[in-house]
């Protein structure tokens, strides 16, 4: 830059707050809070926190991946070409895996890989609040999140969750946060085909699967009446990603002819492929034998961009937008903790 | 009001140093806070617009001109013969050309842009200063906003450590 050296006229405060950190990601605008107090003081209001999660973020989102290390296990948030947001380090004996994610909350799901058994927890990875969630585990029942969403005429957020007991499909359960932890049935042991099914897209107050064992139908879960119902599906049965694209839901899906075009001769290769929406952009994260390519293909699907990335991390295909907005739940969960482990 | 080429209307805005300028109501109004007074009916004759600087007002008119939807003067025609990526692709150059400008000028077009509450401007505008802001230590934001730091040096140890994890 050409400009002439300090001293020179800034921007006033009212501009660079309202205007400039407003639009910060979550851990550059933590960093700008040691910069004086005036700017720590305006960032930490409830108003500008409200206001800080309602502004698309400057830069595309981070996406969510899990990185293995030999010892211990590691969970790794970031977007695929910047450093990590966050880390956290599981205990040992369990693996940790992204489970589903609404409104910058992350739930992660712990298998103990001695018993076997599943255990859950939520955390905003960008304001470090970390909580275990009270749902039973052992050898005879396991839970499944289906999905996490805000429930609009109560303000809670609630978790789709399925259950199976002594190998029986128990059906489904939804659990609110913060009004006494309470787990509720709601049926439909039928939901059970939806474990293993791409990760649920929330879109316009529903949860969407589209997997190979909902046949030609898309299921769908009102967030409002918590009722599923289904909707016929615009491409053939399969696997398909479905993503927020703001005004429309996206649908990407793929078949054996795909895959052959897609990876050439390496048909037998451990390959997969994340699709999600930036500002109007398709973004597509290729994983080909552990080795992570990121495409972006504008709406006229002419490709804008090719980026190699680090090669150890694996796609959680999981979307967060980050926010510093204060979730009051989390201190209604016994063993929340802020800025303590397991983030590192 | 006055009025020029098939009834187009036009509205005179005033810079506080005295410049008018004349510029078609489609164009103006691509300000949020100028649509507001014309639809609120207060921009009868002209409107001052305070701590805008001639030079910077006329910036920020080239890019209203520039970005007000194609129907208006600066193409009329182009919307039926133009792909609208390559419309997208144009103005993509175009605005890259515009912010080439010093920092205090940046400055004072992204007081502009909040006043006058042009969205597109202010993304513009705002997206060097927050890369900037993103990727440079406390000290460098501090003297690149001329922002002073009065916090105590042990205020802002502690500070630093609470939130430890951001700075690495």
């Amino acid at each position: 830059m050409a400009d002439p050296p300090a001293p020179h006229r800034g921007i006033p405060d009212e501009i660079a707050i309202w205007e400039i950190l407003v639009r910060l990601p979550p851990k550059s605008l933590i960093r700008c809070r040691a910069v004086c107090p005036a700017w720590r003081r305006a960032t930490s209001t409830r108003d500008f926190l409200l206001d800080h999660h309602a502004r698309p973020p400057a830069r595309p989102p981070p996406s969510l991946q899990l990185r293995r290390r030999r010892r211990g296990r590691r969970v790794s948030i970031h977007h695929p070409l910047r450093p990590p947001e966050a880390r956290l380090d599981a205990a040992s004996n369990f693996c940790p895996r992204l489970s589903a994610s609404c409104d910058g909350l992350l739930v992660l799901s712990f298998r103990n890989m001695i018993s076997y058994g599943c255990q859950f927890s939520i955390c905003n990875p960008a304001t470090r609040q970390y909580a275990p969630l009270p749902l039973d585990y052992g050898p005879t029942v396991e839970y499944t999140i289906l999905g996490i969403y805000p429930h609009i005429p109560t303000g809670e957020y609630r978790l789709l969750l399925h259950r199976v007991q002594m190998l029986r499909s128990d059906g489904c359960y939804v659990f609110s946060l913060g009004s006494g932890q309470q787990l509720r049935y709601i049926g439909r042991p039928d939901a059970g085909k939806l474990i293993g099914s791409p990760i649920s897209a929330l879109f316009r107050g529903s949860l969407h699967w589209h997997s190979p064992s909902t046949g030609s139908m898309i299921m769908v879960f009102d967030t409002t009446s918590e009722l599923f119902r289904q909707m016929r599906s615009p491409v053939a049965p399969g696997h398909a990603d479905m993503f927020d694209l703001g005004d429309m839901l996206g649908l990407c899906s793929h078949d054996s002819e795909w895959t052959k075009i897609g990876v050439h001769d390496k048909l037998d290769s451990d390959w997969d492929v994340v699709v999600g929406s930036w500002d109007g952009d398709v973004v597509l994260l290729v994983t080909i034998d552990g080795s992570n390519m990121l495409f972006q293909v504008d709406i006229n699907g002419k490709l804008v961009a090719t980026i190699a990335c680090c090669r150890d991390l694996y796609s959680a295909h999981l979307w967060l937008k980050q926010t510093l907005a204060l979730h009051t739940f989390f201190p209604t969960l016994e063993g929340y903790a802020v800025n303590a482990s397991p983030f590192i | 009001m006055a009025t020029r080429e098939a009834g187009k209307k036009m509205i005179m805005l005033k810079s506080p140093d005295g410049m008018e300028f004349e510029v078609e109501e489609a164009v103006a109004m691509e300000s949020q806070t100028i649509r507001k007074m014309i639809e609120d009916d207060c921009a009868d004759t002209a409107i001052l617009i305070p701590n805008i600087n001639s030079k910077i007002l006329s910036r920020v008119i080239e890019y209203c001109n520039k970005h007000v939807p194609t129907t208006g003067a600066t193409g009329a025609a182009a919307s039926d013969t133009v792909a609208p990526a390559a419309l997208a692709e144009d103005l993509k150059i175009w605005d890259a050309e515009f912010i080439k400008v010093n920092r205090a000028t940046r400055f004072d077009l992204i007081q502009a842009a909040s006043y006058l509450n042009i969205k597109g401007l202010l993304d513009l505008t705002s997206q060097t200063t927050i890369d900037t802001i993103s990727d440079n230590s406390l000290e460098e934001i501090r003297s690149f906003l001329s922002t002073k730091n009065d916090y105590l040096p042990e205020e802002e140890q502690t500070i630093r450590r609470e939130n430890q994890w951001a700075f690495q």
